[in-house]
């Protein structure tokens, strides 16, 4: 990805001939790029990071329960 | 033609910024996953340790360690906080560290396994914390070149840590540099 000597100004005049040459096709991919790389972010967060920790806090939060109810002593 | 090199240029920083949380979460989910037989250790001796005779204070303490086991703050407030309380430790200002315990061992396993299960929660801060803890020891060794005065002073923020009860640094060390 720009790794060829392209900058900033070469990048925004290609984005902008493009989307003088269509509109249509421009809304859809530059904005949808990033919503869709977004997505998969939380998509990937989602499911490797938030939900295994989820699960683990719902075991721990168990096992405090059951200790809080046992009459065993330590 | 659709120019995708432009585009993914211009989503450049995205993609960084994707690919660092990406990694930030691998790397909490693999801690936690690390973590876990500490935290249901804290839960089960936690627990059952509050059940004993434990004095209000030392009570409200392991009720902190227990519901905080999975928050993220515990380390960020550490990382703020620890500078100002190791100035008020050199100050031997810290007088409200004696707290009541009732067992010091099993507080102390407590706090132990709260310690890992706050870092885990968040290693960011507490990579921070660890850091600030050898710079402070460095500083400790070059300024004072006294060795006993920073295990003091080590004991001091794990004894703040376990609630364990502690001395101030004697005047004697404190000069001897």
């Amino acid at each position: 990805m720009g790794g060829d000597g392209a900058g900033w100004p070469d990048v925004a005049e290609q984005l902008i001939v493009f989307a003088k040459a269509d509109t249509v096709i421009f809304l859809l991919t530059v904005p949808l790029t990033g919503i869709v790389m977004l997505a998969g972010a939380f998509l990937f967060l989602r499911i490797v990071v938030i939900s295994p920790i989820s699960s683990q806090f719902r075991r721990y939060q168990e096992r405090r329960q059951r200790n809080k109810d046992t009459e065993l002593p330590l | 033609m659709i120019p995708w090199k432009a585009i993914l240029s211009f989503a450049e920083l995205l993609l960084i910024f994707i690919a660092l949380a990406c990694g930030y979460g691998l790397l909490l989910r693999r801690l936690s996953d690390f973590a876990t037989e500490c935290r249901l250790e804290l839960a089960e001796v936690g627990e059952k340790y509050l059940r004993t005779k434990v004095p209000r204070v030392e009570r409200d303490q392991i009720e902190f360690y227990l519901d905080c086991a999975f928050s993220p703050w515990p380390a960020l407030a550490t990382a703020f906080l620890l500078p100002l309380f190791l100035l008020k430790g050199a100050l031997g200002l810290n007088s409200d560290l004696n707290m009541p315990i009732a067992d010091h061992g099993t507080h102390n396993h407590i706090a132990g396994l709260f310690t890992i299960s706050a870092f885990a929660a968040n290693p960011l801060f507490g990579i921070l914390v660890l850091g600030e803890l050898l710079v402070a020891g460095f500083v400790l060794i070059i300024v004072v070149g006294n060795l006993a005065l920073l295990k003091r002073t080590l004991r001091l923020v794990v004894g703040k840590e376990s609630g364990q009860r502690v001395r101030r640094v004697p005047a004697q060390l404190t000069s001897s540099g």
